[in-house]
């Protein structure tokens, strides 16, 4: 489950779901750690834009793996 | 730019690719496979323009804006944009400006968002097939494209916009001319620029009219947002309105001919989306895939390329024939030609790859889904399509009908 699936509440834009457009990126305020690993599609993505997986992630390819008691901050960028 | 119909007449359509060719409109796959097959990177000295058909290389070409960039336009013509006069719009940028602008618009297809939208296209779909109900139980041939394959996206920009329902008969006449300017230059240029000026005329009284009266609906939202500390000027925002109208009314329009025409094929798997609604949404990808609306769209280089040992030097427009690409068997399989409902897709290339995939992609897959959903349960398979009555679009880079007759049985 994917965090844009996870979280509607969040209300995260999003387009393609696919790691291909960057729409839902969002910021990494806390708890990155916890967050899955991203994989080439995303990094190539967030390269566009030039962000690197450390700082920015897209919601619909990234999962909570930390457990339940992990926070995990993100804020939707505003580029 | 005005060429004589006479003088259209006189030219010759490049054997290979050509997508004003009448032969390759009617039929552009024989093409197409013989592209990917002869010709992966073919460049076509008529319109100077070079021509991806493989899946792998227009994927890899659509995801690197740094050197594929749309700030050209987006047709193999080179001065698409100043010959329109079309607004600046951000599906003719590149990042960072893409971004900053797209984002502006983002707020309209949050997951929140497009879950309202559902009551109102569902009600709408509803009511649209019980009227066709009602005219075919009075002997009337239904034309599925007026009565609710165009009517369906156009309801559905025109509520995300803000424009009120008694002015939504304007929008198809505009997205018509505008598309079929892109299809052919030579020929309906001052059309697509007598529609932009109509468009221009009608968006600007409604930016005015929003700034004085703001409501909740998008136009508004343009006039509120900040760029860099700046306001949209109303030019900006008709931009924003050119791109939801060109790209979002007669795609759908055009995806529903084609479905139809493709069900129509392979009544097994018609009947079985009718049985079973839980296959839909994968169905409306297959056949998102099988027939692309957007037949390509091109891009133009920021330096040199090289493809199977030819340089495409920088400065270049190239076309990447999405349809071609979507039925590549190097990536899809030898039954790509095949419609299969049940076919594994990760990313077809429908709705472009990269960072100007299309916006509206989840709303349009809502409007299909509903679409399918009420036609099965309300019409089934009691329909026949009349395709001896049926128009095509004569368009090189859209593909759907103009007209298609069906008539229900009750």
């Amino acid at each position: 489950m994917d965090i844009t699936d996870a979280h509607p509440a969040a209300d995260v834009p999003y387009s393609c779901r696919a790691a291909t457009c960057g729409t839902c990126r969002v910021e990494v305020v806390e708890g990155g750690d916890a967050l899955s690993v991203a994989e080439l599609d995303e990094i190539e993505v967030l390269d566009i834009f030039g962000d690197s997986p450390e700082d920015v992630r897209l919601c619909c390819q990234s999962k909570v793996v930390g457990g339940a008691s992990t926070r995990v901050t993100l804020r939707v960028c505003d580029d | 730019m005005k060429v004589t119909a006479t003088e259209a007449k006189t030219i010759e359509y490049d054997p290979i690719y050509d997508p004003f060719n009448p032969e390759l409109i009617a039929d552009p796959y024989p093409y197409y496979a013989r592209l990917r097959d002869e010709h992966p990177l073919y460049y076509n000295e008529r319109l100077d323009c070079y021509v991806l058909s493989r899946y792998d290389d227009i994927y890899r070409a659509l995801r690197k804006p740094q050197i594929f960039s749309s700030a050209q336009g987006l047709t193999p013509e080179k001065d698409e944009i100043s010959k329109l006069g079309i607004p600046p719009t951000f599906i003719m940028m590149d990042p960072p400006d893409h971004t900053r602008l797209r984002r502006l618009i983002t707020k309209a297809f949050t997951p929140d968002t497009v879950k309202a939208l559902e009551p109102k296209i569902r009600a709408f779909v509803v009511e649209r097939i019980e009227a066709m109900k009602t005219k075919a139980a009075d002997g009337e041939l239904i034309d599925l494209i007026p009565e609710i394959a165009s009517p369906l996206p156009t309801m559905v920009v025109a509520d995300i916009l803000g424009v009120p329902p008694e002015d939504r008969e304007k929008f198809d006449p505009w997205s018509d001319a505008i598309t079929s300017a892109s299809a052919d230059f030579t020929l309906d240029v001052e059309k697509a620029i007598g529609a932009v000026q109509g468009l221009v005329t009608y968006f600007g009284g409604m930016c005015q009219a929003r700034r004085a009266n703001p409501t909740g609906d998008m136009i508004t939202k343009l006039t509120q947002a900040e760029v860099d500390g700046e306001t949209l000027s109303d030019w900006d925002i008709l931009g924003f309105c050119f791109v939801m109208i060109a790209g979002g009314n007669d795609t759908t329009s055009n995806f529903i001919g084609n479905s139809t025409e493709q069900l129509d094929k392979y009544p097994d798997q018609r009947r079985e989306m009718i049985e079973n609604p839980a296959c839909i949404p994968n169905a409306v990808e297959e056949l998102l895939r099988i027939e692309s609306v957007v037949q390509g769209l091109s891009r133009t280089t920021t330096e040199n390329v090289e493809y199977y040992g030819t340089t495409i030097p920088a400065g270049s427009k190239v076309h990447n024939l999405y349809a071609s690409g979507n039925r590549d068997p190097r990536h899809w399989g030898d039954d790509a030609d095949e419609l299969d409902i049940h076919r594994e897709i990760d990313k077809h290339l429908s709705f472009a790859q990269g960072p100007h995939f299309c916006i509206g992609a989840h709303v349009a897959r809502l409007m299909i889904r509903i679409y399918f959903e009420e036609m099965g349960a309300r019409i089934g398979e009691r329909y026949e399509v009349d395709w001896d009555n049926a128009e095509r679009r004569k368009s090189g880079f859209t593909r759907g009908y103009t007209k298609l007759p069906i008539r229900i049985n009750l």
